[in-house]
């Protein structure tokens, strides 16, 4: 044990220590409120061709239908798109609008997370990965998720929220991450409709084979 | 540089790189120390392996594309030992080492180093993990190396380091202040996520309360003492 003196001292040092800690520590999300239902939208005119029937042929509509790995013969479905954003830009400055809005809800982008790919029907490819958020970084006890692809204007936009890593990761639900997206882009201001395209990709544990539709113009 | 100057400085160098491996905030015994520092040396070794394969083009390709299962494999053994870090790791090298500074960092670093990569400066949930395991770690750290130095389990009869109570005492408050704003703004599910870490809590509440309250009856025992021995010399 140390002379009073000396221990006073660094009594005063370690409170210093202790506030400094406190105010460098960063603050917690401001996350839109997850209760309550979102005001449903007629889907926007764009979506116009692809309410009306099943989506069954990725090469049919811009619209993916499942978002793919790769295995020694070719690719495999790993996951249904379950969300279909039409923000107002095409391209990549469509998929920066839609993380910009992830990133303020204090999601991280580009977190650490498996390669995926998604049919690109003009160029006939698997393309990789376009843009992707999710909650936290290694969602070490569950996060929610989403990987998109922007092909001629549209965003396929998978999201579902993943399993606390015991070690690794699981879907727990497809149905939470939908939506989440409808909660955060209803909050944005961003025209929603939920469940608007029939993509016939029900998918255990909860997808019902729907999609919904977000649109960046009212 | 002259081999003279090269043999000057280096044993220096060692020193105080090895005064600095045999803090005890640090740990207990330079070896394990140093054998857990190498551990986090290889966490990020993988962690920039899988951070560059997904960021790093060759010839217009993302390297994760070269390979997609071996980038695949490699980010899914990463997130394990990432778990394993953030949950099992510190409470293992807080019993075996015995260094609160150590076992309170051993978490926050793979999440440090997470959203340093990706500019996020959020207190989300892996850092709410982080900090509750970390200050549960360093309490455990303080007993564990009390442990040692009294050479049985009654880690009491130790006296107590003050250097060490502190510290561990400012880590608590810092991680229970943080965890406290987390808990406040979560939306319902990821509360319900975080809620069973909150039990750690228990454990820098229990070790530092009864840490202070030895600490400051020894203070008073002390102080009487030298007031009853100043009676007995100066007869007033």
């Amino acid at each position: 044990m140390s002379t009073r003196r000396d221990f006073l001292g660094k009594f005063g040092l370690a409170g210093v220590g202790t506030v400094v800690g406190a105010a460098l520590l960063p603050s917690p999300p401001d996350a839109t409120d997850s209760s309550g239902t979102v005001e449903a939208a007629e889907p926007p005119a764009e979506a116009g061709d692809w309410v009306d029937d099943p989506i069954t042929d990725e090469d049919e509509t811009p619209i993916g239908r499942y978002h793919y790995e790769p295995t020694l013969d070719g690719y495999r479905a790993t996951a249904p798109f379950n969300v279909v954003v039409l923000p107002a830009a095409e391209g990549e400055s469509g998929l920066e609008r839609i993380m910009s809005v992830l990133v303020d809800e204090g999601w991280v982008r580009n977190p650490e997370e498996y390669t995926r790919y998604a049919w690109d029907r003009t160029t006939e490819e698997y393309v990789r990965q376009e843009a992707t958020a999710a909650q936290t970084y290694y969602g070490i006890n569950g996060r929610r998720h989403v990987r998109c692809w922007s092909f001629e204007g549209v965003v396929s936009m998978q999201a579902h929220e993943d399993t606390p890593a015991r070690p690794t990761h699981g879907v727990t639900s497809y149905l939470r991450g939908r939506e989440t997206m409808e909660r955060i882009f209803a909050d944005e201001g961003w025209r929603v409709s939920p469940r608007a395209i029939d993509l016939r990709n029900e998918t255990e544990p909860d997808h019902d084979g729907l999609a919904t539709v977000i649109a960046e113009e009212p | 540089m002259s081999p003279g100057t090269d043999g000057r400085h280096s044993p220096g160098a060692a020193t105080s790189i090895g005064a600095a491996l045999e803090h005890p905030l640090v740990g207990r015994y330079r070896r394990r120390t140093a054998l857990t520092i190498a551990y986090l040396g290889g966490l990020v070794a993988m962690f920039a392996g899988s951070y560059l394969g997904a960021r790093v083009s060759v010839g217009g390709d993302v390297l994760d594309t070269v390979s997609t299962t071996g980038f695949d494999a490699l980010s899914m053994v990463f997130i394990a030992l990432v778990t394993l870090t953030l949950l099992v790791v510190p409470v293992c090298y807080a019993l075996w080492n015995g260094g609160p500074g150590l076992a309170a960092l051993l978490p926050l670093v793979p999440v440090a180093l997470g959203d340093l990569v990706v500019g996020s400066y959020v207190l989300d949930l892996d850092l709410a993990t982080g900090l509750t395991v970390g200050a549960s770690a360093a309490a455990l750290a303080l007993v564990a190396a009390d442990a040692r130095r009294a050479g049985s389990l009654r880690f009491w009869e130790a006296p107590i380091d003050d250097d060490g109570l502190l510290f561990v005492t400012a880590v608590s408050l810092v991680g229970a202040f943080g965890v406290a704003r987390f808990v406040a703004a979560a939306p319902a599910y990821v509360y319900e996520w975080y809620a069973p870490f909150g039990a750690l809590w228990l454990v820098p509440a229990v070790v530092v309360g009864s840490y202070w309250l030895r600490r400051l009856r020894s203070a008073w025992r002390s102080r009487s003492t030298a007031a009853a021995l100043t009676t007995r010399l100066t007869g007033r």
